[in-house]
């Protein structure tokens, strides 16, 4: 029994790395199995998504009822990975393995007709190991790492069907993921670089020196996190993304994978940017006179925690009461839900906003915050299941067209009606008790510290209820009840798997409405009690009472509120109001993005620009350096030729400098063309000394030839040769008057033929047939420059020796 | 504990001879040629690999080969002379490596090109030379060898001598040989003013120099190894260069040329100035900023670019600045990241440029704007893509994850969180440049495949027909191209995941940091 002690310390320790490892090795061996065996697939991805739920299971028996938290360190990576379970991220844990599992059954006949299942499900998986990862992470560099990991291993799952929208959508979830990251790796460095250590633990003392760093650290953390949390002002992926993916992945998405963001701003305000936890401990046995010094010094530091948690509680306010008002007026209905999404993570940022500002007296913010994370995960879940069952049979996301489908679909409707009840705050179900915890938060915030903006806060926080309220009637009623349209008379009901997994999550909805603080009890008070909360508040807790009058007293504003707005709504249509486009946040990072990418076509332009100008003064210096270069007797033709043939054209100056080349270069010992160039150069030598006559020239040249042509017996170039020679002979014959004119002329179009006589003829030694001319004589040129160019080198370096001697005459 | 060793010489000797035989071997047979191509780059890796233990332990393995210049009253001689600290072995090491992986890769790519024999040769020849850079034990070797290198680069620029490419490699000599005669000068002088060579670990300028013939000197150093480094405004050769060449020799040019420049950066604030004297001076966090430049503006421009291998070469410039940039920091931990950063972006972005190279060489494409769904006709080019390209935006757990964090922190130390910031910007904007690629390639359908689609459904055929050139069928280039991407791609993902591992390259960098810094 002893000897097994430590093993079985051994085996927990290494739980958190199993269930990380189990989805991660279950991918592989999905996609190994892949489309092959579609069946095998399907049961090895639900059977990894139930293993890894038990092994997240296992950790409760050690975590919360022996109090010891699980660590594990891996040395890979460079700072290593480490895992610590603590009450909080085992809770996570629990939630996110238990609602993949549910999503994963329901996927199993959702993803039936959809392409690329494989993928799907490998995805699905690699997901689930770094969501796990992320909520079992031991230090702020391990929860990055599982942190960035879940947000670019979600994008294949939302851009699963490849529809230019779902695309869109998850080109906008990518670059809002990116900036959340490295907003947070910003962060996670000056935290680092500041405070030496990436512990989740009490830091803000170590930070004392760093002045506003401190504010700026925390600020980059919130915001890195807020994004993945669908916090506004930077919300903006989320509406587009959850439509976009198939309901599965949508239910994981606003269920659980947003919920890291939540989970990553609850270790922020909670365990980092807070006094040290000993403060208190040490209060209780030290002296009054130190007492009175360490809280003296503890209530300086919570000034700081203070200030953060009330920006985050209204951060959560304008975040839940927008997310309201926008989802009143969606009519896709899951776009409508991925609104609620960003109004209930709303209400849980302000939870965790209260608890960081009340401080020691914030057990109650923290509680409502995490119960609503959990409660949330569920009916948010099952409300994306449902919907996506009524999509799976009808086709239809529009709320407005459909109707009466509880005829047809029965199990559906009293799944969804639930999770809806659960989401409006009706007491029996389980968002109740969350948002009775959050409300008391608020309430007591206020009564607490006396700030009276907090009252405003809290009326906004009542008609948010009532908004949710309002547009749940307005989702239920439109697809539920009312006349079936004609088109679907024939809808049935949802398949067994789908209704199974909804049937799971309804069922802990309700037993988390009926019996309130079961989790309180299980979860939540091991969770604080390890937070160090004082032990009065967590009686408090222990004790507190949801079923009272007051509390049902403070649902009816909100209930009511809800009614109305519904009421006035469908009679006036203000659902069908749509916000002017520059109203929303979206607007102004479509905007801004524009912007970015002209910005960088400008700088791309100017570089061009400049690259180009100074190319062209290097052409130029080139240009000269090159004529330097020429032997004198080249020069000379070239100048000569440049005048007698009165060249203006660009065009024809190109074509002499190219015969010129060829003339230059060519020292092939080819009979022919040696011939022909013989000729050229004759001819070129006779015209431009005007020793001779035109017409003796052409003759002679038009012998030697024909000769060379029919020595080897060329007979296209030959013919070709021919109409050429002919078409130039009328010509000196008709015409009259200027001979050079006409010689020019002449010696042009011969230039021509004689050009492409030589090039032909290379192309048989020549290695490689597709080359141009140009294109060889422009290799060989270059090879010469290269030679050339290094007598630059040298003159470059005399130079700058002669201006060092200058520099050294100059200093010494 | 420094010990002689004839291993360094025989590291560089083996490829160089080996290169000059190929001249020889080439026309008779090009099985032999091959072969021994693969032969001298691997044996050059376990030579080189032989010495990491006895680094990683401590000591310092060194050769004296021969007097360059002989003894001059009060100057000293300079002696070819050899020596292998733990920056020289991780450069060497990372060179040989990736050019083992080049050079498999150069049998099937190069397979149909002309001039093999020449290719090889010079492959090989690069790689010794590389190596004598890396083993540098005075700063004239090291220019000696960097010379030759640069020289030998040229006829892998030029290969396919198209207009393109002979116009890339003019520009490229030019470059080249101007920074080298700003080395030369700079060594003469520095030679003139320390009247020693050595590259001895704290400086080796005696005191009482003009601060501001200091400050001149190491412009002139940087300008000379900035233009390899390519450094804006000296970087004009890069985005020529690598679309000219051949994918292989466009991944060595990325992944250890480029980086050969910085290499000398490093030599001269580690070696030469010394980081103590360079912070008197205070010309470390200024060039630290110059760089900064480069990276926001190259990472810009390479959002502009259409064709791939010139946004890659973009890439590059940038990503080079982070070497220069961590290693002007003058901390320890952002020495770290500087020197991790030269084996994580050599094989990063040579597996980006072998997988580009397959995408021309198999489907002929070489514009992003034409890579519509071509993942799924390589899929396997195009998952060792992604991962390498996550790898280069920083997506933890791969290898530019952990240089990020290493270079972040480092700035952070010396004070300089604005740098932070454009690490970060230059990450974001990374992620624009090398998101679209992937998930074109991945989640768009191709165009022709839509349009024979679309075709086969008007005439009411079945809808795919699989045949060799059809859009739809498997393309994926042979064995000998394939093996280097895939360890190129695993190359990322254990220099992240593993990273901490002794005898990876950050245990040689904190070997490094221990010698130069400490």
């Amino acid at each position: 029994m002893l000897s097994s002690r430590p093993l079985l310390t051994m085996l927990y320790s290494y739980l958190p790395l199993w269930c990380v490892a189990l989805p991660l090795l279950g991918a592989i061996l999905v996609y190994l199995i892949g489309d092959a065996h579609e069946k095998v697939r399907d049961i090895c991805t639900t059977a990894v998504t139930v293993a890894t739920f038990v092994l997240v299971l296992l950790m409760y028996p050690p975590v919360i009822l022996q109090r010891t938290a699980i660590e594990l360190t891996l040395p890979i990576l460079a700072q290593g990975i480490r895992f610590l379970v603590d009450p909080l991220g085992l809770l996570f844990a629990a939630i996110t393995s238990f609602v993949w599992m549910a999503a994963t059954i329901f996927s199993l006949s959702y993803m039936h007709h959809e392409h690329k299942r494989t993928r799907f499900y490998v995805f699905l998986l690699l997901t689930l190991t770094a969501n796990l990862g992320l909520v079992l992470a031991g230090d702020l560099f391990s929860l990055f790492v599982f942190f960035e990991g879940l947000g670019f291993l979600a994008y294949p799952l939302i851009v699963h069907t490849e529809t230019g929208e779902a695309l869109k959508a998850g080109t906008k979830y990518l670059f809002m993921t990116i900036f959340g990251g490295l907003s947070l790796l910003f962060g996670i460095l000056l935290l680092y670089s500041y405070s030496g250590s990436l512990a989740l633990i009490p830091a803000l003392e170590t930070l004392r020196g760093a002045g506003y760093v401190k504010y700026a650290v925390s600020g980059l953390m919130i915001l890195g996190f807020g994004v993945k949390a669908g916090m506004i002002p930077v919300h903006i992926w989320l509406p587009d993304a959850h439509p976009a993916a198939p309901s599965p992945a949508s239910a994981l998405l606003s269920g659980v994978m947003i919920k890291a963001g939540a989970y990553g701003i609850i270790r922020t305000l909670g365990a980092i940017f807070r006094p040290p936890f000993e403060a208190q401990e040490v209060a209780k046995v030290a002296s009054v006179a130190r007492h009175v010094q360490v809280v003296g010094k503890t209530e300086f530091l919570w000034e700081t925690t203070r200030t953060l948690g009330y920006a985050v509680i209204w951060i959560g306010i304008i975040t839940m009461f927008l997310g309201v008002l926008m989802a009143l007026l969606q009519d896709n209905s899951k776009r409508m839900l991925a609104y609620h999404s960003i109004s209930q993570m709303g209400y849980i940022l302000m939870g965790i906003g209260v608890a960081a500002y009340l401080g020691r007296e914030g057990a109650i913010g923290f509680a409502g915050g995490v119960y609503h994370v959990i409660n949330h995960a569920l009916f948010k879940a099952a409300l994306f299941l449902g919907v996506g069952a009524v999509y799976f049979r009808t086709g239809e996301l529009n709320m407005y067209k459909l109707g009466g489908l509880w005829r047809k679909m029965p199990l559906v409707a009293i799944f969804t009606f639930v999770a809806a009840l659960a989401i409006s705050g009706i007491p029996l179900f389980n968002g109740f008790a969350s948002k009775t915890l959050l409300h008391h938060a608020i309430v007591e915030a206020h009564g607490l510290r006396g700030d009276n903006w907090l009252k405003a806060a809290e009326i906004i926080f009542v008609i948010t209820g009532g908004g949710t309220l309002c547009s749940f009637m307005k989702l239920t009623i439109f697809t539920f009840l009312g006349k079936t349209p004609a088109r679907y008379e024939k809808v049935k009901e949802a398949p067994v798997g789908m209704n199974l997994s909804m049937f799971l999550l309804a069922a802990i909805i309700i037993l988390f409405g009926i019996f309130p603080t079961l989790f309180l009890k299980t979860f939540m008070i091991p969770a604080l009690e390890y937070w160090r909360y004082p032990s009065e508040s967590l009686e408090h807790l222990a004790h507190f009472h949801l079923w009272t009058l007051p509390n049902f007293v403070d649902l009816m504003p909100s209930l009511l509120v809800g009614v109305l707005i519904f009421v006035v709504g469908v009679r006036y249509g203000l659902f069908h109001l749509h916000f002017p486009q520059w109203f929303g946040v979206d607007y102004w990072y479509y905007r801004a993005t524009i912007g970015f990418l002209s910005l960088a076509k400008g700088v791309s332009e100017l570089y061009y620009l400049g690259g180009r100008e100074v190319a062209r003064v290097i052409s130029v210096v080139l240009a000269v350096y090159n004529w330097v270069d020429l032997e004198w007797k080249t020069k000379y033709h070239q100048l000569l030729l440049a005048a007698v043939l009165g060249i203006e054209l660009a065009k024809e100056r190109e074509m002499i400098r190219r015969i010129e080349k060829v003339l230059r270069e060519e020292v092939l010992p080819t009979e022919q063309v040696a011939v022909g160039r013989e000729i050229l150069i004759d001819m070129t030598r006779a015209l431009v000394a005007g020793k001779r006559d035109g017409s003796e020239v052409i003759r002679e040249a038009n012998n030697r030839l024909t000769d060379v042509m029919s020595k080897y017996k060329r007979q296209r170039l030959f013919e070709k040769y021919q109409v050429e020679y002919r078409k130039v002979r009328d010509l000196y014959r008709v015409m009259e008057g200027n001979v050079l004119q006409r010689a020019s002329d002449w010696v042009r179009a011969m230039a021509r033929v004689a050009v492409e006589v030589l090039f032909v003829e290379r192309v048989p030694w020549m290695i490689e047939q597709y080359y141009t001319e140009e294109e060889i004589v422009g290799t060989r040129n270059a090879i010469r420059a290269y030679a050339r160019d290094m007598s630059l080198n040298v003159l470059v370096i005399v130079g700058m020796l002669l201006l060092f001697a200058v520099v050294l005459r100059f200093y010494h | 504990m420094v010990v002689t060793s004839p291993l360094p010489p025989i590291a560089v000797a083996i490829p160089v001879l080996s290169g000059i035989l190929i001249f020889f071997v080439g026309k008779r047979s090009e099985q032999l040629r091959n072969r021994l191509s693969i032969a001298a780059v691997a044996v050059t890796n376990v030579i080189a690999l032989t010495m990491l233990p006895g680094v990683l332990k401590g000591s310092i393995f060194k050769a004296h080969l021969m007097q360059i210049t002989p003894r001059i009253h009060q100057t000293p001689s300079i002696w070819l002379h050899m020596r292998v600290d733990p920056v020289g072995l991780l450069f060497a090491l990372t060179a040989a490596t990736l050019w083992l992986l080049a050079t498999v890769y150069s049998l099937g790519y190069m397979r149909d090109e002309h001039a093999r024999t020449r290719y090889f040769a010079f492959l090989l020849l690069c790689l010794g030379w590389t190596l004598g850079v890396a083993f540098a034990g005075n700063l004239l070797t090291l220019f000696i060898f960097y010379e030759l290198f640069s020289i030998s680069t040229y006829p892998l620029i030029i290969h396919e001598q198209t207009l393109e490419a002979v116009q890339a490699a003019r520009k490229y000599i030019v470059y080249i040989l101007i920074g080298g005669s700003f080395i030369l000068f700079s060594i003469v002088y520095t030679f003139s003013l320390a009247n020693s060579q050595t590259l001895m670990k704290t400086g080796i300028f005696p005191a009482g120099i003009d601060f501001r013939i200091l400050s001149i000197l190491f412009a002139t150093f940087i300008i000379g190894f900035g233009v390899k480094a390519a450094i804006m405004p000296l970087h004009g050769w890069v985005p020529d260069a690598h679309p000219a060449a051949p994918a292989p020799a466009s991944a060595l040019l990325s992944g250890v040329m480029v980086a050969a420049g910085a290499f000398g950066i490093i030599r001269v604030i580690y070696n030469v100035f010394g980081t103590q004297l360079l912070k008197q001076l205070g010309v470390g966090v200024l060039l630290a900023y110059f760089v900064c430049a480069t990276i926001i503006i190259s990472s810009l421009i390479a959002l502009d670019q259409d064709n791939l291998k010139r946004r890659l070469a973009y890439s590059t410039i940038g990503q080079i600045s982070y070497i220069v940039m961590g290693t002007a920091l003058l901390t320890d931990v952002g020495a770290q990241g500087a020197l991790i950063h030269i084996a994580n972006h050599a094989f990063m972005k040579g597996t980006l440029f072998l997988c580009a190279g397959v995408i021309i060489k198999q489907l002929g494409k070489r514009n992003i704007s034409e890579m519509k769904g071509i993942a799924s006709r390589l899929p396997v080019t195009m998952t060792a893509f992604s991962i390498a390209a996550l790898g280069m935006i920083g997506v933890p757990p791969l290898a530019g994850f952990i240089s990020k964090w290493y270079l972040g922190i480092g700035a952070l130390d010396a004070g300089e969180p604005l740098m932070v910031v454009v690490l970060l910007t230059s990450s974001l904007i990374g992620a624009a440049y090398f998101l679209p690629i992937i998930y074109t390639a991945f989640f768009q359908e191709s165009e022709e495949k839509l349009k024979v689609t679309a075709k086969r459904a008007h005439q009411k055929l079945r809808p795919v027909a699989l045949s060799e050139d059809s859009p739809f069928s498997l393309k994926e280039a042979p064995l000998s191209m394939l093996l280097p991407i895939i360890i190129g791609a695993l190359y990322t993902v254990i220099f992240g995941v593993f990273a901490a591992t002794g005898g990876l390259p950050l245990s040689l960098a904190k070997a490094a940091v221990k010698l130069f810094l400490k």
